[in-house]
C-alpha cells in the first residue's frame, strides 16, 4: 500500500517512537506528577522532556507553556470556549477545518458569540492580511487562522495576521494542523498567543496526541477539572499552567511517542522534510496538469506559498469513488469534505468533494513515479466506468 | 552551608527549577512534599543543599514561583 493520507495521520511512524512507546510501556508505568517513588520521577521527567522540547521547537516560552490535549481539536475548543465565555466576536479564515468551526457556531447558538469569515487570497498573502484587518472590530476577542489549508495546502500568513491581533490587543489563535513539523513556527516571532497542534500529524507522535501552548499573555479558564497530583485539598483547580488545564492520568506513552517524534523532527530538519515532500507533490502536479481528465484547483505548489497537501478529482466523478478506485489500486488517500466545510465552499467543491494527496518524510521518489502511474491509470479507469 | 527546600506549585515547576539550577553549576533535586498541611495537600519541592540564598536567586530570575521556603 502506498500510504498519501499523512495530512489525516502519518504513517508509518519513525521506528525511534515505536521504540520510545514500547519502553515507555515497560519503564514509565508510573502516574506522573503524583507519586515519590523512583518510576515516578522517572515518569514525570519523561513527560517535563517532552514539552521541553515542544517548547524549543515551537518558541514557547518554557515547558510550563506547553499542555497535552488529546488531538489539536480539543486544544482549540480549550482556546475558543475560553476566550469566548462571556461572548464577543471572532475572526476566522475561510478555510478553517471543524475544529475551529463546530466550536464557534455551538458558541453562537449558546452565548452571544459571532463569527466573521474572512476569505483568504490564493495568490497574495498581503491582500490577505488586509482582509483580515478590516474585519477586526470592536467586539473582536480573537482571531483564528489556520497556517495550513488541509483540503488546498495554501499557507497563510500567520505572522502578518498575528501582528493585527497584536496591535489590537487581541489574542491570536493558530491551527498548526498541518503545519508543525513541515513548516518553521516561532509563537514570539509569529505573534502567536495559542498554538494548537496535532501530536499525530507533522511531529510524528501518535494518534491521541496533541498539545496546545500558550504564550502566557492571556489567561484561559480551566476545561476540565480533577487530579492534578497538587494542592489535592484544595477544590479550586490550580492556577498554574500547565496543571490548571491538564487534569486526569495523561496518555504518558502517547507522550514519549510524541517525545521521540519531534527529536526525529528536529534530527532530520523541519526545512528538510518540507523541501522533501513539496517535491513529490510538485511532481504528482505536474503529472496529473497533464492528465485528461483531471481537475485541479491551485496553481503548482510553490516553495513557501504551498504546504505537501494537493486535493483534485476526476472531472464529473465523486471522489469518494475514485478513492475507492485508488484504494483497490494500493494507493491511500483521503477524499470527501475533510471536516472542511468551509475550505470546499471556497473552492466551489462543496458537492462532491477532492481526493487530498500527502506524502511524508518516508516517501520516495520511486514511489512518487509509481502513484503517478496508478493515479492517472484510476482516472482513466473512473472516466470510463 | 544554607541548604532549602523551595516548595514550587508544579511538577513542571519543580524539573524546571532543578534545570535551571543545573545549568548555573548547583546541584539539586526534586522530591515530593510530605507536609500536607503547608501546602493544601501535595506538592513538590527543590531542594539544595547549598547556596540556598544563591539558588532562590536563580529560581526567581528564571520566573520558577516559590510558594514557600524552608531551611533544611
Amino acid at each position: 500500500m502506498f500510504y498519501w493520507d499523512n495530512a489525516a495521520t502519518t504513517f508509518p511512524k519513525p521506528h525511534a517512537v515505536r521504540k520510545a512507546m514500547a519502553q515507555a510501556l515497560m519503564r514509565y508505568g508510573a502516574n506522573p506528577g503524583r507519586g515519590g517513588h523512583a518510576m515516578a520521577y522517572a515518569t514525570s521527567e519523561a513527560v517535563y522532556r517532552c514539552r521541553e522540547t515542544a517548547a524549543e521547537l515551537f518558541g514557547a516560552d518554557g515547558p510550563e507553556r506547553v499542555v497535552f490535549t488529546l488531538n489539536c481539536t480539543m486544544a482549540m475548543n480549550i482556546v475558543l470556549k475560553g476566550l469566548l465565555a462571556n461572548g464577543g466576536n471572532a475572526v476566522i479564515s475561510d478555510v478553517e477545518h471543524n475544529a475551529v468551526l463546530r466550536p464557534l457556531h455551538a458558541l453562537s447558538t449558546q452565548k452571544h458569540v459571532t463569527y466573521t469569515t474572512v476569505p483568504v487570497s490564493l495568490d497574495d498573502p498581503a491582500e490577505t492580511v488586509r482582509r483580515f484587518e478590516k474585519a477586526v472590530t470592536a467586539d473582536t476577542r480573537v482571531i483564528v487562522c489556520s497556517h495550513v489549508s488541509n483540503v488546498f495546502g495554501v499557507i497563510q500568513p500567520i505572522r502578518q495576521i498575528g501582528a493585527i491581533a497584536r496591535e489590537h490587543h487581541i489574542p491570536f489563535v493558530v491551527d498548526a494542523a498541518q503545519s508543525a513539523g513541515v513548516l518553521p513556527l516561532d509563537m514570539v516571532r509569529d505573534n502567536i498567543d495559542f498554538l494548537c497542534i496535532a501530536g499525530h500529524k507533522g511531529v510524528y507522535g501518535p494518534m491521541g496526541t496533541g498539545m496546545l501552548l500558550t504564550s502566557g499573555r492571556y489567561a484561559l479558564p480551566s476545561f476540565i477539572e480533577g487530579g492534578t497530583g497538587s494542592r489535592s485539598m484544595d477544590p479550586r483547580q490550580p492556577d498554574d499552567l500547565p496543571d490548571h488545564l491538564e487534569s486526569g492520568t495523561p496518555n504518558t506513552v502517547g507522550i514519549c511517542g510524541l517525545y521521540a517524534g519531534m527529536q526525529f523532527v528536529k534530527t532530520v530538519g523541519i526545512a528538510h522534510i518540507y523541501e522533501r515532500e513539496l517535491a513529490h507533490i510538485v511532481a504528482v502536479y505536474r503529472a496529473l496538469e497533464n492528465t485528461q481528465g483531471i481537475q485541479l484547483y491551485t496553481p503548482c505548489p510553490t516553495a513557501g506559498r504551498f504546504a505537501p497537501v494537493l486535493s483534485y478529482n476526476v472531472a464529473g466523478v465523486p471522489s469518494e469513488k475514485t478513492a475507492a478506485l485508488l484504494s483497490e489500486a494500493g494507493v491511500a488517500v483521503r477524499a470527501g469534505l475533510h471536516c472542511a466545510p468551509l475550505a470546499h465552499l471556497k473552492m466551489g467543491t462543496q458537492g462532491g468533494g477532492t481526493v487530498r494527496l500527502a506524502p511524508c518524510v518516508f516517501t520516495t521518489e520511486d514511489e512518487t513515479q509509481k502513484v503517478i502511474k496508478i493515479l492517472r491509470q484510476t482516472a482513466q479507469k473512473a472516466l470510463q466506468t | 552551608m544554607d541548604g532549602r527546600n523551595f516548595y514550587v506549585p508544579t511538577i513542571t515547576a519543580a524539573m524546571r527549577g532543578k534545570d535551571v539550577l543545573a545549568a548555573a553549576g548547583m546541584q539539586a533535586y526534586v522530591s515530593r512534599n510530605t507536609d500536607m498541611n503547608a501546602s493544601a495537600g501535595c506538592s513538590y519541592s527543590i531542594s539544595v543543599m547549598h547556596d540556598g540564598m544563591r539558588a532562590q536567586r536563580v529560581l526567581q530570575q528564571n520566573r520558577i514561583r516559590i510558594t514557600r521556603e524552608e531551611s533544611r
